[in-house]
């Protein structure tokens, strides 16, 4: 052991970081250690508070430290129209094109069957209990073009219609600023079979 | 080092690994149920083989390595994808569940990817999934050696009779039960009728078959699935719509 035990402890638990290996734990716990202790002192803080205080809103699933997420709380948001996500850093990229409106529900994560993922995991209860309520009048599926996000459209699209509430799927297709030789054929497929006329 | 180049497959499973890399289970002709793993393919540049490495879609892989776990090298699509959707999509799934429980890594594959991909075919094209699953169960029982014997009599050696009623003995085969009538059949969940086995047996499962041929094929699978049940089964609940 080269480092005094509080300072492998703190590179050790660093690793837990994505993207973050013993190496670049290492850069992290001395730089804090030595330029920066008031930035570390804050990172501590914050990261105990937050740990303690954030939990998943009760109606959307996504992180809040109220019952109730910022958005689920606004006056301002169309409440009959729901979009359904997988993760939080997609309702997010939604946020950020400024196009939506409505609600959101986040399933965190897919139906992924062989990963032992069910329909119980994703807090589909939560979800049919918010469409038995009859204020959604649309549900759009906005998750992943995968094979399992499909499947979880699926899924969710039965759920809505025993509702009887409408589901949409998202459109798939080219990407703006796009050439055509360089779109895959299985999105081309998509983007002409999912055609529109012009208006 | 062992290569192998443009082996045809399969994605039957695949799960992320660290950030940006990906640990993808393949059903290929020739090798059988192999682990590849494929680094970078989860950034920004690695993106276009993310895409493809997707199931029901037939690829061709090139890997390397000695080991149990390969190291991909390339990845390419060798023909268009089974767009199955609603129903279709998760009797897919829950194939694939199927073949990620019963296939082991380096087992002999013969026939293997046929039976699957006549299966991926009759999903795509016949209303009712059943026929084609439990066809598909039969057929990869046999293929990777547990096959139900379903022309003989294990303990007389005579022919099935279509007329007359079998005991399932697990891990063994259909013995004569000498029953009087289809309601104690019924009552007796390992006992089959002689016209369902050979309707397995020559590939010919009629609507009639089908509640009975689901109970068999549960009852054959069921020691080599191991104590778990299928999570795939799950999406059926509440997908009668399609």
């Amino acid at each position: 052991m080269i480092f005094s035990p509080l300072l492998e402890q703190l590179i050790q638990s660093l690793t837990a970081l994505p993207g973050v290996g013993p190496k670049s734990a290492q850069r992290m716990a001395l730089h804090l250690l030595e330029r920066d202790k008031a930035g570390a002192m804050k990172i501590a803080a914050n990261l105990v508070s937050a740990v303690e205080n954030i939990q998943h809103c009760q109606q959307c699933r996504i992180f809040s430290e109220d019952s109730l997420c910022t958005i689920c709380k606004s006056e301002i948001r169309d409440r009959s129209i729901m979009c359904v996500v997988e993760n939080p850093a997609d309702l997010l990229a939604i946020e950020m094109s400024g196009t939506f409106r409505g609600l959101y529900f986040v399933l965190m994560g897919h139906l992924s069957p062989i990963d032992g993922i069910g329909p119980d995991e994703l807090g589909l209860e939560i979800l049919k209990s918010r469409l038995a309520t009859g204020e959604v009048v649309e549900l759009i599926l906005a998750t992943g073009t995968t094979v399992e996000g499909e499947a979880t459209a699926h899924y969710i699209a039965d759920l809505a219609l025993a509702h009887k509430v409408k589901a949409s799927r998202i459109a798939h297709g080219v990407p703006m600023g796009g050439e055509l030789e360089f779109v895959d054929s299985n999105t081309l497929h998509l983007a002409f079979s999912s055609r529109r006329t012009v208006d | 080092m062992n290569t192998v180049e443009g082996a045809e497959c399969y994605v039957i499973h695949s799960k992320p690994f660290r950030d940006t890399s990906v640990i993808v289970e393949f059903l290929s002709r020739d090798y059988g149920r192999v682990s590849v793993i494929f680094k970078g393919v989860k950034n920004a540049k690695g993106v276009a083989k993310s895409r493809i490495l997707q199931p029901f879609q037939p690829l061709l892989v090139s890997w390397s390595g000695a080991r149990e776990l390969k190291k991909g090298r390339d990845v390419e699509q060798s023909g268009v994808p089974y767009l199955l959707t609603g129903k279709r999509l998760f009797s897919g799934i829950y194939v694939n569940e199927l073949l990620m429980r019963l296939l082991y890594r380096d087992a002999p594959a013969e026939g293997i990817i046929e039976c699957y991909e006549n299966c991926l075919v009759s999903l795509k094209n016949i209303d009712n999934v059943e026929f084609a699953l439990r066809q598909f169960e039969f057929n990869l029982l046999d293929a990777v050696g547990y096959q139900l014997p379903c022309d003989t009599d294990i303990y007389t050696g005579e022919p099935i009779d279509i007329a007359s009623y079998y005991r399932y003995n697990p891990n063994q085969g259909f013995s004569h039960e000498p029953l009087l009538n289809t309601a104690q059949s019924k009552q007796s969940s390992l006992v089959f009728a002689g016209d369902l086995l050979q309707a397995l047996a020559i590939g010919d499962l009629q609507e009639r078959h089908l509640r009975d041929a689901k109970r068999l094929m549960r009852a054959a699978l069921a020691p080599h699935i191991g104590a778990k049940p299928l999570e795939s089964k799950k999406l059926f609940i509440g997908a009668s719509r399609r």
